[in-house]
């Protein structure tokens, strides 16, 4: 496999908000900027964006909710190679944090 | 009572963030944005709300109803998008909310993802406008005319703003929206304008004048004045050059001329056999005539295009 290149701070996120389940766009921006304590905000444009290209990679899917209150809501899911996308990453930040102790 | 206005506006796609101050500013004066269009806006008047406004680029947009989606989730109320693919969304503004709320691209990957969008297909169209640059270019060379120079001289100028529009949107941190920016843009379409109608007219009023004939046996023509034989007349309508492309081939020698309207030859020549390609004549604004004489009689084939 290719050396992947680092993912973009809102890829990341995206990435990570959907590993814990399938969310809506809104639900990834408001979990986000929570995790982030307000640091990280994704807005529409880029929200789109990021969501297009990862449907384009295959990372992510998108499912129509049958969950009661959210039918019919489209919502993206994260697919094995998103999963896999997300762990190289978080690796590589793994390494470099560790790699930056050492120094 | 609603009140409504109609505003006639030009901006240039990278300069677009022009036209979202701008709506912001007047939103804040209590006129708010109800349909963008390329060249018109429309605004209806509330003075009890204040909206922020952005614009998308999305040309050949795939998924509208993800698209719309998205933006609805996050408070934008899509308002219309125009036939280029230019979209408008406006949202509530609350000042106790953070800046950031009110922007649409948040990171800078995906803020020049949207300006390559743009820069991507207006490369093309520049590729194109160098294309008939160079092609109008070599037109002129060989053959020098007005509307060939107002064509040469719109396309370079264009291709000059444009490039430099291009060059803005691969860089959209170097972006600063200026007074230069908004002079550029009118001129800009004042020269897109103005070269095209300039050039369609002085094309339409450019008239040309030729004749093919041959008999093998041609009655003689008196060298007299009276008995000349007019084969054209031409009416320039504004001085500029022309080109003949002649051929003659007689059993005797033939006198060719082009008078103007005071009788006076801008071109002659005498033969039997006469070539003349491309040949310029710089004709002044008035009447011309074709003429043949001088001839004796006698197999006669003459060819000619003045334009």
């Amino acid at each position: 496999m290719k050396k992947s290149e680092p993912l973009s701070e809102s890829y990341y996120y995206i990435l990570l908000c959907l590993s814990k389940g399938p969310n809506h766009g809104y639900g990834i921006m408001q979990m986000t900027e929570k995790l982030s304590g307000g640091e990280v905000t994704i807005g529409s444009g880029t929200m789109y964006g990021a969501t297009s290209n990862m449907m384009k990679k295959g990372w992510i899917k998108e499912i129509i909710s049958d969950e009661p209150g959210l039918e019919r809501k489209r919502l993206y899911n994260l697919t094995e190679s998103g999963k896999e996308a997300l762990r190289a990453e978080i690796s590589r930040l793994k390494r470099m944090l560790a790699n930056t102790e050492e120094v | 009572m609603r009140k409504y206005k109609k505003k006639y506006n030009i901006y240039a796609a990278w300069n677009y963030e022009r036209e979202v101050e701008d709506m912001n500013r007047k939103s804040e004066r209590g006129w708010h944005l109800i349909r963008g269009k390329s060249f018109s806006h429309k605004y209806e008047y509330n003075p009890e709300v204040c909206y922020r406004y952005q614009l998308d680029y999305q040309p050949g947009l795939t998924e509208p109803g993800r698209y719309i989606e998205t933006y609805r989730e996050q408070g934008w109320e899509f308002i219309n998008n125009t036939f280029n693919g230019w979209y408008y969304f406006r949202k509530l503004y609350d000042p106790s909310l953070p800046e950031e709320q009110y922007t649409i691209y948040t990171d800078s990957s995906s803020l020049k993802e949207m300006n390559g969008r743009w820069a991507k297909i207006a490369s093309v169209l520049a590729i194109i406008y160098a294309l008939l640059l160079v092609l109008q270019t070599v037109h002129i060379i060989r053959q020098p005319q007005l509307a060939t120079l107002v064509q040469v001289v719109t396309l370079l100028s264009i291709l000059g703003i444009f490039t430099r529009g291009i060059l803005l949107m691969r860089n959209p941190y170097k972006k600063k929206t200026s007074k230069v920016d908004y002079f550029l843009t009118l001129l800009f379409f004042t020269i897109l304008i103005g070269g095209a109608v300039g050039s369609i007219l002085l094309t339409a009023k450019r008239p040309n004048s030729h004749c093919t004939f041959s008999a093998d046996s041609y009655t003689a023509i008196p060298a007299a004045k009276e008995d000349w034989v007019m084969l054209n007349t031409l009416q320039v309508s504004y001085p500029d050059n022309y080109f003949l492309d002649l051929k003659i081939s007689a059993e005797e020698p033939v006198h060719f001329a082009i008078l103007n309207s005071r009788d006076e030859a801008v071109y002659s020549a005498t033969g039997s056999d006469l070539t003349e390609e491309n040949l310029k004549l710089r004709l002044k604004k008035g009447e011309y005539r074709i003429y043949l004489s001088a001839f004796e009689g006698g197999k006669l084939s003459v060819s000619y295009r003045l334009e």
